[in-house]
C-alpha cells in the first residue's frame, strides 16, 4: 500500500488536486446559486413552497442517474460532474440559508426596523453575522457531499480520486481503490472539521461568547 | 432519442423488467435489514451516551466514505455479484436511518417520558407504545432519505457486478449507446422520486395524526 | 397650551384580511414631555396604535403628526431614528456588546467616535449600569433587568424626544420591575422626554402614566389623567377595567391599617396623610395623585405608620 503510494505519489496527487478543484468549484458555484435562493424564500414564504420541492425532486435523482442525463448536454469531463453537484448541493444550502435568517428572532428585525436601519445596513450588521452559522453548516454539509459523491464523477471522465477507484475497481487493482477511498475520506474529514470550526467560531459570536 | 429508447425497450423488455425486479429487490432487502439494524442501534444511541460515542463516530466515518468506494472496497473480501452489493448497501444506508432515529427518541419530551413510567408502565412499553410513536415523523424521514439513497446506491452496484438498472448506465457509457443509458438514468430517477413522494405522503399523514 | 409632540387624526388600521378595524378612529394629541401609558388587554389595538407612531405599521387612513409633520411625509429612517423605542423582549443584538448595541443609532447617525463614546458612557451612568463593568458584556451574560436596561440606554441613545415603550417590563420578575419602573420615572423626569408606554398591567399604567389612554376594541374608551379616570371612568369598560378584576376587590375591601410600617419622625413630617378609615384602592388613588413613595396613616392627628407603596405593588402581584 505504502509501497503503492510512494512509486505512483505523482498519478495521486493529480486525482487528488483535480478532486480538490472539483469540490471548490461545485461549492462555491453551489454557494452563489443557492444564497439568493435562500434569502428570498426566508422573505417571501411562499415561494419555499416550490423551491423546496425542486430542490427535494432533484436531490431524490441518483447521482449516477443525473450525471448520464447531463451527459448530451454537458459532454463527458468534468463540467458535467460540475453541475451535477451543484444541482445537489441546492438542495442543503438553501434549506440552511433560509433557515438561518428564519431563525432570528422576530424581536430583532422588528426593533432594527424601529431604530431605523435601512435595509442593506440591517442585513450586513445585523441579519447576516447572525444566520452566518446556519450558512457555514450548510456550507460544510455540502463540502461532504460534494467531496463524496465527487467520485462518481470518474463514471463520466471527470477524473478525480473517483479515477483511482473505478480504475482500481477495473483492473482489480485493491491498492489503488484503497488510496482513493481513503484520501477522498481524509479530505471529507478535514474539509468538514475545519468548516466546524469556522462554524463554531460563527456561532459563538452570535451567542456573545468572547474568544 | 425518445423513439430510440422506444424501440430498445420493446426490442430488449424482458431484461429491461428483470433489471427493474432486480433493483427493487435488491433496495427492499436492504432497506428491511437496514431498518432492522439502524432502528434499534439508534434507539440505544439516544439512551445511552456511552454505547453513542463509538456508534456515531463509526456512523460518521462510513458517511464521509465515497459509495463507490464502499463497493470498491468490499469486493475483494466477499466477491462479485448480489451479496457484496448487498452488504455494501446495507452499510451505506444505516448511518442516516440511524442518526434520524436517535434524533426522532432525543426529540421526545421527557416530561411524556416521566409521565408515562410514572403511570407504572414498564420500560418496553414506554418505548414501544409512546416513544417510538412519537419519534415517527423523524424516523419517516429517515426512511425517505434512506430509500432514496439506497435507489441511487443499487445504481452503482452495476459496477460490482450485481443487478438492477445501473446496468444499463454501465453498459450505455461504456458502449456509447446513449438510448440505453437514459432508460437506466431516467427509469431509475422516475422510481426515486416516486418513492420519495409515496413516503413523503406517508410522513404528512403521520405528522398530522400527531399533532 | 403647551407643544403637541405626536397628534393623531381619525387613525384606523385594518390589517389584511381581516373585516374589523383593528384601531379604529383614534384622534388624539399628546403633549411635549408628557408620559402616556396606554392601558388595554390584548387585542385592544393598544400595540398596534404604539406600532403605527414608529411606521412599523402603516395606517390605513386617517394621520399621524409628529410636531405638526406628517410623519409619512418624513424619510422613514430618519425619522425614526429620532424615536425611541423599547419592546418586551429587549431586542438587544446578541452577537454585539452592551456598548455596541447602545451606539446602534450613533453609529447610523454618523456621530464620530469620540462623541458617541462620551454619550454611551452618559447613557449608562443614567440606566445606572457601571460602566467598565458592563460595557464590554455581551447580552447573553445579562440578567432580564439588565438587558432592559441596556435597551432603555439604547433607545434613548440620540436623546429622542419622543420614545415608544412596548410592555418593555412585561417578562421581567416582580422586584425588579418595581424597581425599574420608578426609574423610568424618574429618567423621565429628568430627561423631560415624550412617553408612549403601553401595558396592560392596571397599576403599571396608574402608576407611570400622568395620562392613560384607555383602549378597547380598537377605540380609545378614555384619554385623561388617572386620577380623572378613577374617579370618573367614561363608561361601562372602563369602569370594569378599574374596579373589578381580583385586584382591585381585594384593595377595596383591606384597610390601609392592613400593613403598616414604622414611620420617622421626618416622614411624619413630610408625608401625605391618609385617614385610617380609607381603603387600600384610595390610598392607591392618592400614591398616584401625590407622586409619594410611602403615605402616612393617621386617625386624627394621632399617627399609626406609614404605608409604603412597595406593600400595594406587591398585592397587585399576588
Amino acid at each position: 500500500m505504502i509501497e503503492y503510494i510512494s512509486k505512483h505519489y505523482d498519478k495521486i496527487l493529480i486525482c487528488l488536486l483535480e478532486h480538490i478543484q472539483i469540490t471548490v468549484i461545485a461549492v462555491a458555484v453551489s454557494f452563489i446559486i443557492a444564497l439568493p435562493f435562500g434569502i428570498l424564500i426566508s422573505k417571501y414564504k411562499r415561494l419555499s413552497g416550490i423551491v423546496n420541492g425542486v430542490c427535494n425532486l432533484i436531490f431524490s435523482i441518483p447521482t449516477l442517474a443525473m450525471l448520464v442525463i447531463l451527459l448530451p448536454f454537458t459532454g463527458l469531463g468534468n463540467t458535467t460532474a460540475i453541475v451535477t453537484l451543484v444541482l445537489y448541493n441546492q438542495y442543503v444550502l438553501i434549506k440552511n440559508i433560509a433557515e438561518g435568517f428564519d431563525e432570528i428572532n422576530p424581536a430583532i428585525r422588528e426593533i432594527g426596523l424601529g431604530m431605523g436601519y435601512s435595509k442593506i445596513q440591517f442585513f450586513f450588521s445585523v441579519e447576516w453575522p447572525l444566520a452566518l452559522p446556519m450558512i457555514i453548516n450548510g456550507i460544510k454539509l455540502a463540502a461532504i457531499g460534494t467531496v463524496t459523491m465527487g467520485t462518481l464523477g470518474a463514471t463520466i471522465g471527470a477524473g478525480g480520486l473517483g479515477e483511482l477507484i473505478l480504475m482500481g475497481l477495473v483492473m482489480r487493482h485493491w491498492n489503488k481503490v484503497i488510496a482513493g477511498s481513503a484520501l477522498c475520506a481524509v479530505l471529507a474529514f478535514l474539509l468538514s472539521a475545519i468548516l466546524q470550526l469556522w462554524e463554531d467560531k460563527a456561532r459563538r459570536k452570535t451567542q456573545g461568547i468572547k474568544k | 432519442m425518445i423513439f430510440e429508447m422506444i424501440a430498445y425497450i420493446q426490442k430488449d423488455y424482458e431484461r429491461y423488467l428483470t433489471l427493474i425486479e432486480q433493483h427493487v429487490v435488491l433496495d427492499l432487502i436492504a432497506f428491511v435489514i437496514c431498518v432492522g439494524a439502524a432502528v434499534p442501534l439508534g434507539y440505544l444511541c439516544a439512551k445511552k451516551e456511552k454505547a453513542a460515542i463509538p456508534i456515531m463516530a463509526a456512523a460518521n466515518l462510513i458517511m464521509v466514505i465515497p459509495s463507490l468506494a464502499l463497493f470498491a472496497l468490499l469486493q475483494p473480501i466477499l466477491g462479485i455479484g448480489n451479496a457484496p452489493a448487498l452488504t455494501a448497501l446495507v452499510f451505506l444506508s444505516i448511518p442516516t436511518m440511524l442518526i434520524s432515529t436517535r434524533a426522532g427518541i432525543q426529540g421526545v419530551d421527557p416530561s411524556i417520558l416521566e409521565n408515562a413510567s410514572g403511570m407504572g408502565m414498564p420500560q418496553w412499553k414506554v418505548c414501544l407504545q409512546v416513544e417510538i410513536p412519537l419519534a415517527m415523523p423523524a424516523i419517516l424521514n429517515g426512511f425517505r432519505v434512506t430509500a432514496v439513497s439506497l435507489i441511487a446506491g443499487t445504481t452503482i452496484a452495476a459496477y460490482v457486478g450485481a443487478g438492477g438498472l445501473g446496468f444499463y448506465i454501465k453498459l450505455g457509457l461504456t458502449a456509447r449507446q446513449h438510448e440505453v443509458m437514459y432508460i437506466g438514468a431516467l427509469t431509475v430517477a422516475a422510481m426515486a422520486i416516486l418513492v420519495d413522494c409515496i413516503l413523503a405522503h406517508i410522513q404528512k399523514k403521520q405528522i398530522e395524526k400527531i399533532a | 397650551m403647551s407643544e403637541i409632540a405626536i397628534e393623531l387624526k381619525n387613525v384606523y388600521k385594518r390589517f389584511k384580511g381581516n373585516d374589523y378595524d383593528s384601531v379604529s378612529d383614534v384622534s388624539l394629541k399628546i403633549e411635549r414631555g408628557n408620559f402616556v401609558t396606554i392601558l388595554g388587554t390584548s387585542g385592544s389595538g393598544k400595540t398596534t396604535l404604539l406600532k403605527m407612531v414608529n411606521r412599523i405599521y402603516e395606517l390605513t387612513s386617517g394621520e399621524i403628526l409628529y410636531f405638526g409633520e406628517d410623519i409619512t411625509r418624513l424619510p422613514v429612517n430618519d425619522y425614526r431614528r429620532q424615536i425611541g423605542y423599547v419592546i418586551q423582549q429587549g431586542g438587544l443584538f446578541p452577537h454585539k456588546t452592551v456598548e455596541e448595541n447602545i451606539a446602534v443609532i450613533p453609529r447610523l447617525l454618523k456621530w464620530d467616535k469620540e462623541k458617541t463614546g462620551r454619550r454611551i458612557k452618559e447613557l449608562m451612568g443614567l440606566v445606572r449600569l457601571e460602566y467598565d463593568t458592563y460595557r464590554n458584556r455581551y447580552p447573553r451574560s445579562l440578567s432580564g433587568g439588565e438587558q432592559q436596561r441596556v435597551g432603555i440606554a439604547r433607545a434613548l441613545a440620540a436623546d429622542p424626544s419622543v420614545m415608544l415603550m412596548d410592555e418593555p417590563f412585561g417578562a421581567i420578575d416582580a422586584i425588579t420591575r418595581g424597581v425599574l419602573q420608578q426609574e423610568v420615572k424618574n429618567l423621565q423626569h429628568k430627561l423631560g422626554n415624550t412617553i408612549l408606554f403601553v401595558t396592560h398591567d392596571v397599576f403599571e399604567a396608574f402608576l407611570l402614566g400622568q395620562k392613560i389612554i384607555v383602549m378597547d376594541r380598537g377605540r380609545v374608551q378614555q384619554f385623561d389623567t388617572p386620577y380623572n379616570i378613577m374617579l370618573h371612568p367614561a363608561n361601562e369598560f372602563v369602569k370594569r377595567l378599574i374596579t373589578t378584576g381580583d385586584v382591585y376587590d381585594k384593595l377595596r375591601v383591606l384597610s390601609v391599617e392592613s400593613h403598616l410600617e414604622e414611620a420617622s419622625e421626618e416622614e411624619i413630617q413630610k408625608g401625605v396623610r391618609i385617614d385610617s378609615s380609607k381603603y387600600l384602592n384610595d390610598a392607591l388613588t392618592m400614591f398616584v395623585k401625590e407622586e409619594c413613595s410611602y403615605l402616612i396613616v393617621a386617625e386624627g392627628n394621632r399617627v399609626k405608620g406609614k404605608l409604603p407603596i412597595e406593600y400595594l405593588k406587591q398585592m397587585m402581584k399576588e
